[in-house]
């Protein structure tokens, strides 16, 4: 041992001698694995936005789950558009993915009120595809899932995918290689384009509209993923992920208008809540900067107009969840904003007025128009922790 | 393995592996950022972690790979410099002061060449260990501990490291 290596255990020891305080940290890992298998879930059209200032507090009067904190006091409660279309406790209108990431994939149909079973494999995405779901699993295998039929292997290797709402179309990568194919009305999957990967391998399809690929981390953490665009028709991915660098997170695409919804990091390393054009360089269209502690989970109603996403309660204190209308809060300087002060492992929208989250074993029922979060014990679906919709 | 086991795992190793990160990254916020990302990745495989043994050596490569990864080095930038930090003074500026040089110096390595101090000089950890962590070999692990003592002692001078070896 040389003095200059014993000074540096000495140097080192002495940085870390103080550690600062951080709070749950188990807590927002498990929360962050939750929304990464969320993102995973949903097709193409996840996610979303973050918002605002002054925001409400509504937590219904039924229902309150147990050891959940009070809204915040200092967020006024404000109600928010359309009158709910579901009553509370009805069983939910939408599939749901009950389990896949523990012992093998299970989904809710809401057809028929059952459970099917569909893979004994865990897997890590599962996504809608037509009137079928695709997964990922545990051994990156992209598998067709059928009901009454064998999970069909479609290709080695997969580490995203992402499917173009309402088709049969998607994009997937590989380490090395990635691609824009079909998978045929019999369980074929036909690749019609191949590009070479980004270089980074956190990088990959999120969202694809049957012509352009977005790319983003699987994590969706910001700062450290990167956003980029193939357009397979024109030819070889070529990187531009340069010019999106002012992008942090991408919740999804409004159906409406096209645009992106996401975070954007300004020079001073604020951030604000923005429309981007869907396009490289990802252009703010629309930007509020009312709100602050943006969370990771984000996802954009079926219509585009609100974004449900997760603010802290400060840099290092739980996520909220809180609902936005997109327009009032790009128009309007103090809009309503929806809190509903309880912390959910996972969730995603069941309709425009109505959220499905789970805590646990536990599935609830939230409704932005009351401020109501209900308990939903629905005989035949035993949801496993990170349950979510499966549109 | 179940959620319970995961909390516990957290309480338990939380505080050494967010010193490491520090070390690593060399700022307490992004130090938690990348624990919380090994953790979250932790989490997402502990089905598959299978035993408890198992774990740590998962989060800690995890976070080694991550914080050395190029995007992370985009992340929070190198910022090399040929601007020194001053010299502790000839009365004697402190040791801690020296100490402190050392350690600027130490942020200003590359980032696979500080990972590899901070795993053999922090951690302790066998120079084999080191490379399994890194995903190098073991020689990649001794010239990159060469190359970075080395730049150290050109980049402190003598006179500092008089200041920080005699502390």
């Amino acid at each position: 041992m040389t003095a200059l290596e014993d000074a540096l255990r000495r140097s080192m020891d002495g940085q870390v001698a103080v550690l600062p305080a951080v709070a749950d940290q188990a807590d927002r890992a498990i929360r962050g694995a939750g929304v990464i298998r969320r993102r995973r879930l949903v097709t193409g059209a996840l996610a979303a936005l973050v918002l605002l200032a002054g925001t409400a507090a509504a937590l219904g009067g039924h229902g309150e789950p147990r050891g959940l904190p009070a809204p915040p006091a200092d967020r006024p409660t404000v109600g928010v558009t359309t009158p709910a279309q579901v009553t509370p406790d009805a069983p939910p209108v939408v599939d749901i993915l009950s389990a896949s990431v523990r012992d093998g994939v299970r989904i809710w149909r809401a057809a028929d009120g059952k459970e099917a079973a569909l893979y004994g494999r865990p897997s890590t995405t599962v996504v809608r595809l037509d009137d079928a779901w695709l997964a990922v699993d545990n051994e990156w295998n992209l598998v067709l899932l059928r009901l009454d039929q064998q999970p069909r292997v479609l290709f080695p290797g997969v580490r995203q995918v992402a499917v173009a709402p309402g088709t049969r179309s998607l994009a997937w990568r590989t380490d090395s290689v990635m691609s824009v194919g079909t998978v045929t009305s019999d369980g074929l999957l036909v690749t019609e384009r191949s590009t070479v990967a980004p270089a980074n391998p956190e990088t990959g399809p999120v969202l694809y509209t049957g012509k352009i690929v977005l790319l983003g981390g699987a994590l969706n953490r910001g700062k450290d993923d990167e956003h980029d665009f193939w357009t397979p028709a024109d030819g070889n991915y070529v990187r531009t992920a340069a010019a999106n660098d002012h992008v942090v997170r991408v919740f999804g695409r409004r159906p409406d208008s096209g645009r992106l919804v996401g975070i954007v990091e300004n020079p001073d390393g604020s951030q604000c809540l923005a429309e981007l054009e869907f396009s490289s360089g990802m252009r703010v269209l629309r930007r509020s900067c009312d709100l602050d502690g943006y969370g990771f989970a984000g996802s954009l109603s079926p219509s585009g107009r609100r974004l449900a996403l997760d603010l802290n309660e400060r840099p290092t204190g739980p996520a909220h969840l809180t609902v936005l209308d997109l327009d009032a809060l790009f128009t309007v300087p103090k809009p309503a904003v929806v809190s509903f002060g309880v912390t959910f492992a996972g969730f995603g929208w069941e309709t425009e007025d109505s959220l499905i989250g789970t805590q646990g074993r536990e599935l609830f029922r939230i409704q932005p128009s009351t401020g109501g979060v209900t308990p939903l014990r629905v005989p035949g679906l035993n949801p496993d922790p990170g349950a979510a919709p499966l549109r | 393995m179940n959620e319970q086991d995961f909390r516990e795992f957290v309480a338990a190793r939380s505080p050494a592996l967010l010193r490491t990160a520090y070390l690593l990254v060399g700022d307490w916020h992004r130090a938690e950022d990348l624990l919380q990302t090994a953790l979250t990745r932790t989490y997402l495989a502990w089905r598959r972690l299978g035993e408890i043994e198992a774990v740590e050596p998962y989060t800690r490569k995890v976070l080694v790979n991550t914080a050395t990864s190029w995007w992370r080095r985009r992340w929070h930038g190198e910022r090399p410099t040929e601007v020194l930090p001053e010299a502790a003074g000839p009365d004697g500026a402190d040791a801690l002061l020296a100490r402190d040089a050392l350690w600027q110096q130490v942020r200003l390595l590359p980032t696979r060449q500080r990972a590899v101090l901070v795993l053999r000089y922090y951690e302790d950890q066998t120079e084999a260990e080191t490379a399994r962590l890194l995903g190098v070999s073991v020689g990649t692990v001794k010239s990159q501990t060469s190359r970075a003592l080395g730049t150290l002692r050109t980049r402190l001078g003598d006179h500092t490291l008089e200041g920080v070896m005699t502390r």
